[in-house]
């Protein structure tokens, strides 16, 4: 017999070398544990839903009312179901072309673009074109296609943005010096750097980057004609009220001619964040600015190979970027539930990062926005050269004694990447109010016992 | 057969391109980087090194992105939307009065009715809350509540709405392995099982894996259904065609493949999959069991992966034929994991659920290695899962109403009714084909299309290169242009050099199939009238 066509050698090296850390290691070892019997807090993704969060009573109910549209001829159907819950399944399902199981425009349906170009457009206070955006099966795959489109080869270069170790009064200069030298050496290397990706707010590290920071992004963008990659997704989570969100669209605008006509930009937002959490339903969509009417085309050509977003989720979004007004039938109880949520989520942010911040050898910054919290671990040589011998990277290894101890799942930093010599972990703010104090004191008491297990006084890794 | 190649290197020199103000290479016109000799070549960027980066035009663009087509949603869509705008914002000023999309397996937007029980389950699992009322019972069928239960019970906290298992939700996987040793009589595992957002995405992550460089060749039947060669390209790597017969039916000869195989081969080719549609797509043809154990065999001899697209094993609408898994073909041969590397694929978008837009899919991946499968997991896992909607679909499908259900005779009663109409659509559209002159067309005996061959005249011909247009595409153009109707050129498909064909859905409402019969019957005496010989 012939040797198999597909063994691990003869494989695609890309696939090879992509890493997921957010679904790696440490994940597969907790979903181990959970096997076998152990109760796991699985923090590793922010997935709101899975720890409990509810979801938002009128999208469901207008979503369930589109699936099975029979419903809406039956007599008794306002006894489940609110009259604007109803007149909306109408309303999107009028806006289908055969309900949900029928392919929409590959683009997305145009009533739903139309109803995410006039949010945008109430947001950043200028227009917006239905047809540069794009609904996708989640951000994720609107990332990937963008990337798929911007990528020829490995002499093409993808700028990420780490803020990780900066002040905050420090970033504006820092920000563009990194940045300039990056791209530097990545020229002298003979990488051509096409694009940026900015995330705000951010991931792992909630920061919000502020209107200063975003002009200077988008100036060096410009001027080294990178297009930015924009992931907005965690636009409604901000829990500070000094730096609210800003979109970098309204910021480009903002700044006139010649950005506002140069500089290619494409904007992602999601239903999985926010207050909405509704990760399993995979909504998603890009706005491109700048982007050249060819460009479009092939952007079009290639989600024409996909066929169509899902459609329920395009319903979501629709709710999402067109939300219930004072008056509607349903209205209080929405605004109930989503401050509910938004204001948890507040209140967690500040619980973990105090918690974080009272721990030994735990330095945290408060969580701005996004879910997540990443507290940097200091880790004694001595834990250190316990790791190498184990055979793991330092942040992997006292994550999988973590997750050992107490049943916490979280991403090591090197997941994320981070500088040399300096360790992190990410867990998110999602874990149920009523559990928070329980967990941080389980880390705590995990934490503090490994510390003094490992310490020494030779010095420790640190900013 | 049609050449997968550039079509828009023309179009490179035509467009302005953004200049890099402040870069003192300005003049070096780092936009013109990819031009369109060297998109042909693979590209290298590091032949120059760049002091600037080109701004994101169609000539910067990845040359892989700029290769791929898909004509199924491709240039006669865009034709045929322009036309409905006109006929929404001036009507009359054609000579039909509605546009009949018969381009593309859409059923669901052609007016096909779902299957009530799955779209009740469904909402159930959208809105859990309203299980715990009353009143839902009189809104539901009981087995629709209880099914709904017994799905909302595997998911943990009952959460639709979170993230689930990169392979998708394990109890519904367990439910669909069932299904397929029920279907099949040999056991499945649900951890060979990935859901995903319908059979598409499965088919392109086999093909990342697959594909390292364009020295790899997947042997495609042609016609095939363009998601193949588009992935293909997408991908870097190297279609190897084999060729369905027309004549036999659109028989798959294994001696045919095995001649493509080691042509490709001594070109320098590694050719590691071969895909098999059955049902297929566009021609219809159901394979013979004899000739699966041939294709499974041929596989196992020559060290190829089994790439079989089963998503239209519901649609069979010929009592001397029978659909019959790879799967089940190869385990009643005696061949196990040892023996033969299988990737299955199926979908909620076809048979006669019809249910495209819910994006719903599976592939069962079988034969592979330890490290394989944790990669296959690995690339799943980046985009963390596919929309649980789909899965529960998915599981649906795969185990629907039993006898003795509460929704059991409702639920025959609707399938039936839609497979039945599908297989008179079928003749009814296969019997306009064959009495048109020069037309002639295979029996759809399964999937959901029609792929009628053309003999068109020369001067159809002479005038189609004229107008730089492909002929059927030429003859689909005008078509559409004089009736509404929207085929799909078979050179999107493939075909033998110098043949000329058109894909046709069976899917329009049974009511309306007279009217495009007598539409397509009157353009084609028209059509032949002006350009016959």
């Amino acid at each position: 017999m012939a040797p198999k066509a597909l063994d691990y050698e003869s494989m695609n090296e890309n696939v090879k070398k992509v890493q997921y850390a957010v679904r790696g290691e440490l994940y597969l070892r907790a979903s181990e544990l959970q096997k076998e019997g152990k109760k796991i807090i699985f923090t590793n993704v922010g997935n709101p839903h899975a720890l409990g969060q509810r979801p938002l009573t009128f999208p469901r109910q207008v979503v369930a009312l589109c699936q099975a549209p029979f419903l809406l001829d039956d007599p008794n159907v306002g006894i489940v179901f609110p009259a604007d819950a109803i007149a909306r399944a109408k309303h999107y399902l009028s806006l289908t072309s055969g309900g949900l199981g029928a392919y929409s425009d590959s683009r997305g349906i145009p009533g739903v673009r139309k109803e995410v170009a006039e949010f945008i457009e109430r947001r950043d206070g200028y227009p917006s074109d239905p047809e540069l955006i794009f609904l996708t099966d989640g951000a994720s795959k609107g990332v990937m296609q963008t990337l798929n489109c911007v990528i020829r080869g490995e002499g093409d270069g993808v700028v990420l943005l780490f803020h990780t170790t900066w002040k905050r009064q420090q970033i504006g200069v820092l920000i563009i010096n990194d940045l300039q030298q990056s791209v530097a050496q990545a020229r002298s290397k003979g990488i051509t750097v096409r694009a940026m990706v900015i995330i705000n707010p951010g991931n792992p590290t909630g920061q919000c980057l502020s209107e200063a920071n975003l002009r200077e992004i988008l100036r060096f963008c410009y001027q080294e004609n990178l297009v930015l990659l924009g992931d907005e997704v965690y636009q409604q989570n901000i829990y500070q009220d000094e730096r609210p969100f800003v979109s970098s669209k309204k910021v480009l605008m903002d700044m006139g001619l010649p950005f506002s006509k140069e500089v290619q930009l494409v904007s992602f937002h999601t239903v999985s964040k926010g207050y909405w959490g509704e990760c399993g339903q995979r909504g998603g969509y890009f706005e491109m600015t700048n982007i050249p009417p060819k460009t479009v085309d092939e952007i079009y050509k290639i989600a024409s190979i996909a066929l169509s977003p899902n459609v329920p989720a395009q319903i979501f979004m629709g709710l999402m970027v067109n939300p219930l007004k004072p008056g509607d039938i349903s209205y209080e109880q929405f605004v109930r539930e989503s401050k509910g949520i938004l204001e948890s989520l507040r209140r967690r942010a500040r619980m973990m990062t105090d918690g974080f911040n009272s721990c030994r050898n735990v330095v945290c910054n408060f969580t701005e926005g996004a879910m997540y919290s990443f507290p940097q671990i200091r880790l004694p040589p001595k834990a250190i050269e316990a790791a190498k011998r184990a055979g793991k990277v330092p942040d992997v290894f006292y994550c999988l004694r973590l997750l050992e101890a107490t049943g916490i799942s979280t991403v090591p930093g090197s997941g994320f990447g981070q500088k040399e010599g300096i360790f992190h972990l990410r867990t998110t703010i999602l874990p149920a109010e009523e559990d928070m104090p329980a967990i941080m004191e389980s880390f705590k008491k995990f934490n503090d016992e490994f510390m003094e297990q490992y310490e020494d006084y030779r010095g420790y890794s640190r900013m | 057969m049609r050449r997968f190649v550039i079509g828009r290197g023309r179009n490179f020199l035509n467009r302005s391109h953004q200049q890099n103000l402040l870069s003192s290479s300005s003049s070096h016109c780092q936009s013109r980087f990819l031009s369109s000799t060297s998109v042909i070549d693979s590209p290298s960027s590091s032949s120059m090194a760049p002091t600037s980066s080109p701004a994101i035009t169609v000539d910067s663009l990845n040359p892989k992105v700029l290769k791929c087509e898909y004509a199924v949603r491709g240039e006669i869509v865009s034709i045929a939307q322009r036309l409905q705008q006109e006929l929404q914002t001036n009507p009359g000023s054609h000579s039909f009065d509605e546009i009949l999309y018969c381009n593309i397996g859409n059923p669901q937007s052609l007016g096909q009715q779902p299957i009530t029980f799955f779209r009740e389950v469904l909402a159930l699992c959208d809105h859990p809350s309203i299980l715990d009322r009353s009143e839902t019972q009189g809104l539901f069928s009981a087995d629709s509540i209880e099914r709904a239960w017994q799905i909302l019970d595997q998911i943990p906290g009952r959460a639709t709405g979170a993230y689930s298992h990169s392979q998708g939700i394990k109890g519904l996987r367990d439910t669909i392995a069932a299904g397929i040793e029920a279907r099949d009589g040999f056991p499945a595992d649900p951890n060979d099982i990935f859901l995903t957002d319908g059979a598409s995405p499965a088919v392109h992550m086999m093909m990342q894996l697959l594909i390292r460089s364009e020295n790899d060749g997947i042997l495609c039947p042609i016609p095939q259904y363009p998601l193949y060669s588009a992935s293909i390209a997408l991908h870097g790597g190297t279609l190897v065609p084999y060729y369905l017969d027309e004549a036999t039916g659109w028989g798959l000869e294994t001696s045919e493949v095995k001649k493509q195989l080691e042509a490709a081969k001594a070109k320098g080719i590694t050719v590691r999959a071969l895909v098999v549609i059955n049902p297929g797509n566009p021609t219809g043809q159901v394979l013979a069991e004899e000739n699966q154990r041939a294709i499974v065999d041929f596989c196992k001899k020559e060290g190829l992966v089994l790439l079989a697209d089963e998503v239209y094993q519901e649609n069979v609408y010929v009592p001397e034929k029978k659909f019959h898994s790879f799967k089940k073909v190869s385990r009643s041969m005696g061949y196990g994991e040892k023996d033969i590397s299988l990737v299955s694929f199926q979908s909620v978008s076809k048979g006669y659920y019809g249910e495209c837009g819910k994006r719903g899919g599976y592939m069962e991946v079988t034969g592979f290695s330890a490290e394989v499968r944790e990669q296959i997991y690995k690339v799943a896992s980046v985009n963390l899962c596919s929309n649980i909607s789909g899965q529960i679909l998915a599981s649906l499908v795969m185990s629907p109403p039993k006898v003795g259900d509460e929704s059991y005779e409702s639920y025959c009663a609707e399938r039936d009714g839609i497979l039945s109409s599908l297989a008179r659509r079928a003749k009814t559209l296969e019997d306009a084909f064959n009495s048109l002159e020069g037309i002639t067309c295979n029996k759809a005996e399964g999937a959901m299309y029609l792929f009628p061959r053309i003999q068109l005249p020369e001067k159809a011909i002479k005038a189609a290169e004229a107008e730089k247009t492909v002929p059927d595409a030429f003859y689909c153009r005008r078509l559409l242009n004089a009736t509404g109707i929207v085929l799909v050129p078979g050179s999107g498909f493939g075909q033998v050099p110098g043949t000329w064909h058109f894909r046709c859905t069976i899917l329009p409402q049974e009511d309306k199939i007279p009217a495009i019969v007598t539409r397509l019957t009157d353009f084609h005496k028209n059509f032949m009238d002006k350009f016959r010989n």
